[in-house]
């Protein structure tokens, strides 16, 4: 091949080019531009032209006439137009015509062509019809005189009078010079500044594009230099080949005059060719070229059977470097075998290395000739055979479709080749190779073209010429093949299919030796192809089988039968059932089937299974499985013994998990069992209410057997009078679907009674309807007989009980009284009705409940009752009793605590005695202990009580100080005042500061007041006692109340009797006698009485100090003596008084150690009383005159 | 000439009431708010008669009436202590500290008056 190299062509000057384009460009769009512009103005300068022409027409109107243009006028009316338009023809305006509308014209100013038609002149039509009509001209094209310049004519329609139709046409004539020179005017500049712009822009533009080119032309320029290297070294490369190739030719022309093929190969695996002579072709009919194209072109060529042979011998000729001959057939390419000798020797170089093997072929072919037919039927066979085995073994139909078509290709040497399938009534194409590749899919019917005719015949048809064969499809006018053969492809006798080849190359058609071998080779495609329907029929089998096994509820398997009952399958279900995978089993993989039977049911399922298997049946056994999670399931299991051609026994069968069913076996196995060995009797009825079951208990309770009274009716054990009743209770059982129960009383068989507890229940079937009515009859003639003995019993107990002089009673584990005797009404004053239902707390004393209560606690906690312990309970009347208390435990079945019973009996005499006993001893104790410990505190106390003085000292002297100070200032002062020291006072004056003097004197002896009560508490009240006379204290008291009793109308009288000298504080005796007085003529009212008395009785003074007053309310009499307690009365009648008076008064009688005391009535008066003691040494005095 | 009291209260409207009522009575007064003043003056004027609050500051009544007590000139002057405390206790007290009288709080001007001239023994 010679590559020309790319021509050295200059580059292109860019930068010139591309500056010249865009100068155009730039030119152009000026013109462009330019252009425009220059239209817009002539457009604009017209219009101003029409426009003025529309004036002249408008201004000039009212001087036409219709006559006007009617027709040319009149020399006359000439004159006067010329005269009318006279004023218009001014400046560019040159001229004026008027035309009819018939286009005649019938004025000028210039008086030229008046009268004349012109046919041709459209514009007036224009203008008639209402617009204005423009046209550039020269002045005369129209007829006319004068100068002939360019002009623009306007042709305008002229309305006459009030007309709206235009009378004619009025033209107007209008140098164009002027317009012209304007339109020059407007352009011209736009036109420069225009081209200015596009110069600078193609100034700015210059630069980019002279850096752009010159990129592009150094890239050009590399291209170029490297298209020329590449050039040089093919031209170095073609003269060395036509150095060689010369030297060669010498050699080659040499060899290929000989009368045998010569040939060059390599020492490598397939021999490839290096040099082939010509002659080769004569010989096998493929050419050097290609002998020395394909490497692998020996092994192709030579025979199949000697391929081998002749491969080893050459490869150890290459291995030793000797020469050798050896025979062997080639397949020349029209498919004969040529026998050929081979010499072969090894050339070798200098040093002696093998370098590649040459030699000759020569054919001898005519020597085997005659073997060869017989051979040839063998190779032929041979390939057929090598054919079969490699299409049965496809069983895919579609690769063995294709598998097909390449053998069959291959047999004949071709690559288009084709495969109908028949499909009911048509052919249809399965497979396409080659030329055929697009057919795929194409159908023809029975007789039509090569394959329809090869199905009608069931006979090879070969066709030597496609293209000129009668028989030739429409649309195969330019096939591209000429020889055509098809061959039926038979299933037994019927036509399935036909296989078609073809020869592309014309001239090479089918001999009848390939026919035959076609033929054959279609029987054994035919029959690769039922194999491969059949398999896949049977693939779609096996895979509808194997979806079933694993879609069936239990473990499909097959097994052998030996110890381990290996799996040779086992479906995926028993994983679910055993929780191990199936592959674990499949061969024993991982373990065993029998490992995981379980071992108490290993023995039994090799024997049944082996059983069934000599007696040749199927089996089914339950057994156990241990599964993965280490739960037992139960497994049904059944098989069938099957054998295989190869006489080997297998087990096929199914294992199912039966767990729940067994499970529900069992329960239900379990119910009847309780139901049958029940005590009880157990019987059902239907809905007739006649019996369908009778268990083992109804048998012993009534005497009758199943037998015997099933399907009799349920009134077979029922007294008469109980019927009734019986059926009631069904009834409601039945319809109201519930549990009843009935105490009642049945026959037995043979008479007698049985008292029998039922409880009915409905029986309800799968849907829930009642369908009969379940009786458990308990036998309770035994329970009632007893019961009926506890009853006597219990009246004897009860009546010895409740005679019983103790209090027996019972009480619950919360100490609840469940029962109590009437014996504790006697004893604590409750019914026994009013103690059942109270606790035993309620009845016991408060303050020792809580002991009585832990001491329970402890008892419930051992189980154990209690005796002789002494409780103190309340009477119902509020008095202590005491109680002694013996009790047992009450324990229930299980030996549970459930309360106490026991009895109390009334101890209060005894212990009374006893308490009275022990407290005199303990007061004696005490009293000694006292006396000690008053001994011991008393050293303290005085101590304690020195401090406390000291204390209340300070107390009372700073009260009396801070008290008595201002008060002395006030007192002082007022006193000054009213003995008139600081002037005479008015009587005002003197009476007000009586009220400051009487005031003061009252705070001064409420401050006295309260410190003598507080010297009182401090015990510090000190009595100066001596032997004093009563009778005169008193006396003196009176007298000095006297005036206070007058004031108020008062009778205060005083009677002293005999009494002796007491001994008392005069000061003390005397504040007390004060109080005492005053406070009473205090609360009496006017004219009222106030009496004292003194005298003796027995060894005291009595001194009484009686009033008519208000009297004191009796709820307020033993507050009398409080300080600060004032009487309500006092308080209401606002009598003054700070309510320590009596509190005083009785301190100083207490100080005396006498007594004070008070009787008062309501409204009628109060009585003081003071009883004190005589002085010791005392005598009644010696004069015994009654005072006054 | 006449007689000079002293009069010794820290209740300034005590000390006028008395001073008024013994400058009636015709008696030069001295007044002191409180006992130390009182114990100088008496010891600087020798008053013929000293009345004593008992609660004072600094100095009380019976520590002023000790201390005159034991002075050349005032050992003998009578002195007469005023109290609002009427406890035995504090008559005794008073007694044993060298007064001759005491005169118990709230008195009457007048009394007071009556008082002083008997102990002046005029």
């Amino acid at each position: 091949m010679t590559v020309s190299p790319p021509a050295a062509a200059r580059p292109p000057r860019l930068v010139l080019r591309f500056a010249i384009y865009s100068a155009i460009a730039l030119v152009l769009a000026w013109v462009a531009i330019f252009w425009v512009v220059r239209k817009e103005a002539e457009e604009r300068a017209r219009q101003d032209v029409a426009m003025h022409a529309t004036s002249v027409a408008t201004r000039i109107a009212p001087t036409l006439r219709d006559s006007d243009f009617a027709g040319p006028v009149t020399p006359e009316r000439q004159a006067e137009l010329d005269a009318a338009v006279e004023g218009e023809l001014l400046g560019s305006l040159i001229r004026i015509k008027l035309w009819s509308r018939g286009r005649v014209v019938t004025y000028s100013n210039d008086h030229a062509i008046i009268g004349e038609r012109l046919d041709d002149a459209s514009e007036i039509d224009g203008a008639l019809a209402g617009g204005t009509v423009q046209h550039v001209t020269t002045l005369n094209a129209e007829g006319g005189s004068g100068e002939d310049v360019k002009a623009i004519e306007s042709y305008v329609p002229v309305l006459v009078g009030e007309s709206t139709r235009p009378a004619g046409v009025l033209e107007v004539y209008e140098a164009y010079a002027p317009v012209a020179a304007e339109i020059h005017e407007t352009v011209t500049p736009i036109a420069v500044a225009l081209g200015l712009a596009l110069l600078l822009l193609y100034a700015a533009l210059f630069p980019i594009l002279r850096q752009v080119t010159r990129a592009l032309e150094n890239r050009h320029k590399g291209l170029e230099e490297h298209a020329s290297a590449l050039a040089q070294a093919l031209d170095e490369r073609r003269r060395a080949e036509v150095r060689l190739s010369h030297a060669e030719r010498n050699y080659r022309s040499l060899v290929e005059q000989l009368p045998l093929v010569m040939y060059i190969t390599r020492l490598d695996e397939t021999s490839s060719c290096i040099y082939m002579s010509p002659q080769i072709e004569e010989m096998i009919g493929y050419t050097a070229l290609e002998c020395m194209s394909d490497p692998e072109f020996f092994v192709r060529i030579l025979h199949p059977e000697d391929r081998a042979r002749t491969i080893a011998a050459h490869r150890e000729a290459y291995a030793s470097g000797e020469s050798f001959a050896i025979r062997y057939r080639m397949l020349a390419k029209d498919g004969r075998a040529v026998w050929v000798h081979d010499e072969v020797t090894i050339a070798k170089d200098q040093s002696g290395r093998p370098m590649h093997a040459q030699g000759f072929l020569v054919d001898v072919t005519p020597q085997k000739a005659a073997a060869e037919e017989l051979e040839r039927r063998h190779a032929e066979l041979g390939a057929l055979h090598e054919t079969a085995l490699l299409l049965i073994d496809e069983l895919d139909a579609q690769k063995l479709l294709e598998r097909i078509a390449v053998q069959a290709g291959e047999l004949v040497g071709t690559q288009d080749t084709y495969v109908y399938l028949r499909e009911g009534e048509e052919l249809r194409v399965a497979l396409g190779t080659g030329a055929f590749a697009g057919n795929v899919g194409r159908r023809i019917r029975k007789g039509e073209g090569l394959a329809g005719r090869v199905w009608e015949s069931a006979q090879p048809l070969a066709v030597d010429d496609y293209h000129a064969w009668e028989g030739r499809l429409p649309g195969f006018e330019s096939a591209p093949f000429h020889a055509v053969v098809g061959v039926p492809l038979r299933s037994r006798t019927e036509v399935v299919g036909v296989l078609g080849l073809a020869h592309a190359a014309p001239g090479r058609t089918f001999d009848a030796p390939e026919i035959a071998v076609l033929s054959r080779f279609a029987h054994l495609a035919s029959l690769a192809l039922e194999s491969a329907r059949l398999y896949s029929a049977a693939r779609a089998s096996e895979e509808r089988f194997r979806s079933l096994v694993s879609n069936v509820p239990g473990a499909i398997f097959r097994c052998a039968v030996d110890e381990d009952w290996t799996m040779e399958f086992i479906s995926d279900a028993i994983e679910s059932i055993s929780g191990w995978p199936a592959s674990d089993f499949m061969d024993n993989r991982v373990r065993s089937f029998a490992s995981i039977i379980h071992p108490e049911d290993a023995e039994r399922v090799q024997a049944e299974v082996g059983q069934a298997l000599r007696e040749k049946r199927g089996y089914s056994l339950e057994y156990r499985v241990i599964r993965r999670d280490g739960d037992v399931c139960w497994v049904l299991e059944r098989g069938l013994q099957a054998t295989r051609s190869n006489q080997i026994t297998y087990l096929d069968g199914a294992i199912f998990d039966i767990t729940e069913r067994r499970a529900r076996e069992e329960e239900r196995a379990r119910l009847a069992s309780i139901v049958e060995s029940s005590n009880d009797a157990i019987t059902s009825a239907a809905l007739d209410l006649c019996f369908t079951s009778w268990n083992a208990g109804a048998e012993r309770m009534f005497g009758y057997s199943a037998e015997e009274v099933a399907g009799k009716p349920i009134t077979l054990l029922m007294p008469p009078e109980r019927q009734e009743e019986a059926l009631e209770i069904l009834r409601q059982v039945v319809e109201e679907d519930r549990v009843a129960y009935l105490e009642t009383v049945r026959s037995r068989e043979g008479g007698g009674l049985v008292h029998v507890a039922f409880t009915y229940s409905p029986i309800r079937d799968s849907s829930g309807t009642v369908v009969g009515v379940s009786a458990i009859g308990q036998d309770v003639t035994e329970r009632k007989r007893a019961e009926a003995a506890i009853r006597e019993s219990e009246a004897k107990f009860r009546s010895f009980v409740e005679t019983t002089e103790e209090w027996v009673w019972a009480m619950d584990v919360d100490c609840l009284h469940t029962y109590s005797n009437p014996a504790v009404e006697r004893i604590l004053g409750y019914r026994p009705e009013e103690v059942v239902g109270r606790t035993w707390y309620e009845l016991i004393v408060e303050e020792d409940r809580e002991e009585v209560a832990l001491a329970t606690s402890a008892h419930a906690q051992g189980t154990e009752g209690w005796s002789g312990v002494v409780v103190r309970c309340l009477h119902q009347d509020g008095s202590v009793r005491h109680l002694e208390s013996t009790a047992t435990p009450v324990l229930d079945a299980a030996g549970e605590l459930v309360g106490w019973r026991g009895t109390d009996r009334d101890v209060t005499h005894r212990i009374q005695a006893e308490a009275d006993r022990e407290r005199l001893l303990a007061a004696e104790k005490e009293a000694r202990t006292a006396a000690e410990a008053a001994q011991r505190d008393l050293a303290t106390q005085n101590e304690r009580l020195r401090e406390l003085d000291r204390l209340k000292d300070e107390f009372i002297a700073l009260v009396s100080h801070e008290l008595r100070t201002p008060l002395t200032s006030i007192r002082g002062y007022t006193e000054l005042l009213l003995d008139g020291e600081a002037g005479e006072l008015t009587d005002d004056q003197r009476q007000f500061l009586g009220v400051v003097e009487r005031n003061s004197h009252r705070l001064l002896h409420l401050v006295g007041d309260l410190l003598f009560l507080a010297q009182v508490e401090a015990g510090k009240l000190v009595l100066d006692v001596g032997a004093l006379d009563l009778g005169s204290v008193a006396s003196e008291s009176v007298e000095t109340a006297r005036p206070q009793a007058e004031a108020k109308g008062i009778t205060l009288t005083l009677a002293t009797g005999p009494v002796p000298l007491i001994a008392g504080d005069r000061a003390r005796i005397a504040q007390l006698l004060d109080n005492l007085v005053s406070n009473a003529i205090k609360f009496t009212p006017e004219a009222g009485r106030v009496d004292v008395r003194v005298r003796a009785l027995r060894n005291q003074a009595i001194l009484e100090v009686r009033d008519s007053g208000m009297g004191i309310p009796a709820g307020e009499q033993e507050f009398l003596f409080q300080r600060f307690f004032r009487t309500s009365t006092a308080a209401e009648q606002a009598i003054q008084g700070t309510g320590l008076g009596l509190a005083i008064s009785k301190a100083i009688v207490d100080a005396h150690a006498g007594r004070i005391t008070v009787a008062s009535e309501e409204g009628s008066g109060t009585t003081f009383r003071v009883a004190l003691p005589l002085h010791r040494h005392a005598e009644l005095p010696e004069q015994t005159e009654v005072a006054l | 000439m006449r007689p000079l009291v002293l009069v010794a209260d820290d209740d300034p409207d005590i000390l006028a009431l008395v001073r008024f009522r013994l400058e009636r009575d015709g008696y030069e007064v001295l007044s002191a708010p409180d006992g130390e003043t009182a114990l100088d003056l008496a010891l600087a004027r020798t008053p013929d008669l000293a009345l004593l609050d008992v609660m004072m500051p600094r100095l009380d009544g019976y520590e002023v009436t000790r201390r005159l007590r034991e002075h050349g000139p005032t050992t003998t002057i009578p002195i007469i202590l005023l109290t609002a405390r009427v406890q035995e206790p504090d008559v005794e007290r008073g007694f044993e500290a060298g007064a001759d009288d005491y005169v118990t709080k709230p008195f009457s001007p007048q009394a007071l008056g009556e008082r002083v001239q008997a102990a002046l023994g005029r």
